[in-house]
């Protein structure tokens, strides 16, 4: 049986009179990708916040890489690679001084990793010019694309990818779904991924846990999704879809219901 | 490698990060270059169009001393000698009476009776102030001193007194006797300085305070990756420090640069805050400046408290009202009184540092010392644990 790298056990964040996140038994085993999948607003950036310690649950408990976060989120720091939803980096300093700065900041040195940087850079279709420019010069594709190294680079055991294809170019976008896979396959990396993009999920996403309203309505493997919510079509995006519900359930109607 | 290896790294990483983001351009340009160019154009530019001379005062004598002394020359005299190294005024003998009344700048006449005047005690002068500037009013009153003094002399001694025989010392202030000269003459630059180095910096907080962080994603990296989160807190006040430091000396600098194309410059750096090498001393100085800077690191921590706890837009209104109005209720209260104890100040981090400040000028070693000095090792810890506490909130992981 797999070992369990993070394991939840009725998480719940409330933000005043909104529930954010309701009662979540979330297990996700060890080099493994699990796709955290739900609708806009649906509580995953609030759960994923959790697992890194960032936010405190209002009730319920975390397990993460055997660090029960909800009491002592101080032993996670520094120990969960992370990219987040938006393209985090400090935009007057260069790409290379990013990434140094998250290298630095883990205390990895540049030397130790230069190749695998240079590869990524290779992959990714990072150019030296690029390297040199100011952070926001660069396209949002490239943007995206730094920031996804500067994930990875960490050498984390846990990786929390939110969106990690979003503004992409197709061939980036491939590229990157590459290197997650040779992170879970090859590494034996635990790769928590959140997206909205179905050829990613398709692709990558090995268990799926659904989050509507902040409630977890269902885990297991892709295929099950697929055959609970769409026996018929068999498309894992139809299933997505159906197990999201309709989509007046999940937006409050601006018009008061006319 | 152990936790606090890595905390020591993670330490020089961000403060490296922080102190790039303050040496990029656009930024240094406000923060050094800012104040310099101000100052350069207040008091440079305008000198270039109008030559700045000393103010000529014209000075006659008509004292015929009727009992065969004459005071008059004497005076005359000791205003002269009273001027001498002082650039900014030029002490001019007149012929005669009418060229005092017809001169544009100032002028001062001692009547042919002012000697007999003088018996009953009272020096009269007739004084032609053309500028009536708060400087001119000044002199004259300096002025009068002097022949009163050269009166009194002359009535205790019934000699007229030589000139530089007459000298003025500066009021001695009852507070001297218990803080001493050098508490004394420290007092006012130093609650100027505090003053001045807290108004002048008030708004480039903002510039390194966690708001940009906000801004650019890059909150929740810092907070997941670091492990002492009061670690940020302190690298961005170090930063704000250097800021505010390079910010004065730049501010130094203009008004160097500026009061040199003017001709007004002492081309002393320590004479913009009215310190005094000769009387003070360098110990006293870097004392004071020890104390300024500890009043700015205070003022730095409450914008990044407030930073920290409020949301961005009323963040930037509010802070910068908090420091200038702690700094302005100090300065105000203080210049009053520069070496009495003041109760309502006593709530005044600011007045902590300065009273503190010139305790230990002043070689006094008492409980007031210890109490102050607590009272600012215990505000600066508090005011580490609220920023921290503050970026710890979940509202610093959203944009407003």
């Amino acid at each position: 049986m797999s070992e369990i790298i993070v394991e939840t056990n009725q998480l719940s964040k409330h933000f005043q009179t909104l529930v954010a996140v309701d009662k979540v038994d979330l297990s996700i085993k060890k080099g493994t990708i699990y796709a955290l999948l739900g609708p806009n607003g649906a509580g995953k950036t609030t759960l994923i916040r959790m697992l890194l310690g960032l936010l405190k649950p209002t009730y319920g408990k975390a397990v993460v890489n055997g660090v029960e976060v909800s009491i002592s989120p101080k032993d996670i720091r520094g120990k969960i690679g992370i990219l987040p939803q938006f393209s985090a980096a400090y935009y007057d300093l260069t790409p290379m001084k990013n990434i140094k700065f998250i290298l630095n900041l883990n205390n990895i040195k540049y030397e130790d990793v230069s190749q695998k940087i240079s590869h990524y850079f290779r992959r990714l279709e990072i150019t030296p010019n690029m390297l040199n420019k100011p952070f926001s010069k660069l396209s949002g594709g490239e943007q995206r694309a730094i920031c996804f190294i500067m994930a990875v680079i960490t050498n984390k055991e846990f990786i929390i990818a939110d969106e990690p294809t979003s503004g992409l170019d197709i061939a980036r976008a491939k590229y990157i779904r590459t290197i997650i896979k040779d992170l879970v396959e090859k590494e034996g990396k635990t790769v928590l991924l959140s997206s909205h993009i179905v050829s990613d999920l398709e692709e990558l996403a090995e268990y799926c846990g659904i989050l509507v309203k902040g409630k977890l309505i269902f885990q297991g493997k892709k295929e099950e999704i697929i055959e609970k919510y769409a026996p018929e079509t068999r498309e894992f995006e139809d299933a997505i879809i159906n197990a999201f519900g309709p989509l007046s359930d999940k937006v409050s109607d601006p018009f008061g219901g006319i | 490698m152990n936790k606090e290896k890595i905390s020591i790294n993670q330490f020089k990483t961000i403060l490296k990060k922080d102190l790039s983001l303050l040496f990029r351009k656009r930024v240094a340009i406000f923060v050094f270059g800012g104040p310099f160019i101000l100052m350069f154009i207040l008091l440079g530019i305008p000198s270039l169009f109008s030559s700045q001379q000393a103010v000529v005062l014209l000075v006659y004598s008509d004292d015929i001393g009727y009992t065969g002394v004459n005071i008059g020359e004497s005076v005359v005299g000791n205003i002269s000698a009273y001027f001498e190294d002082d650039e900014t005024i030029a002490i001019e003998v007149a012929d005669n009476f009418t060229e005092v009344q017809q001169t544009s700048s100032l002028g001062i006449y001692i009547p042919s009776n002012f000697s007999e005047l003088s018996y009953t005690g009272i020096p009269v002068i007739y004084s032609i102030d053309a500028t009536q500037s708060p400087f001119t009013s000044a002199t004259f009153g300096i002025i009068n001193s002097i022949a009163t003094k050269v009166v009194s002399i002359y009535l205790a001694n019934r000699t007229v007194p030589n000139v530089y025989s007459v000298a003025l010392p500066p009021a001695a202030l009852p507070e001297e006797l218990v803080l001493g000269p050098k508490a004394a003459s420290i007092a006012m630059p130093l609650s100027y300085m505090i003053f001045l180095l807290i108004a002048l910096n008030s708004s480039s907080y903002s510039i390194i305070g966690f708001a940009r962080e906000k801004r650019m994603r890059t909150m929740e990296i810092l907070l997941a990756y670091t492990h002492t989160h009061s670690l940020l807190v302190i690298s961005k006040v170090i930063t704000g420090l250097i800021a505010s430091l390079g910010s004065t000396l730049s501010y130094v600098l203009g008004i160097l640069v500026g009061t040199s194309l003017s001709g007004t410059s002492s081309g002393d750096l320590f004479d913009i805050f009215g310190l005094n090498l000769n009387k003070l001393g360098a110990g006293d100085i870097i004392v004071s400046f020890i104390f300024v800077v500890l009043a700015l690191l205070i003022a730095t921590l409450i914008t990044m408290v407030i930073d920290c706890n409020l949301n961005r837009e009323a963040a930037e209104r509010v802070s910068p009202l908090v420091s200038i109005g702690l700094a302005m209720f100090f300065y105000f209260i203080v210049v009053m009184n520069p070496l009495g104890v003041s109760p309502v100040l006593m709530i005044n981090p600011f007045y902590w540092c300065y009273r503190l400040g010139l305790l230990l000028i002043a070689g006094k070693f008492n409980t007031e010392v210890i109490v102050f000095s607590l009272l600012i090792i215990g505000l600066i810890a508090i005011l580490i644990q609220f920023s921290t506490r503050g970026i710890q909130k979940e509202r610093s992981l959203y944009l407003e």
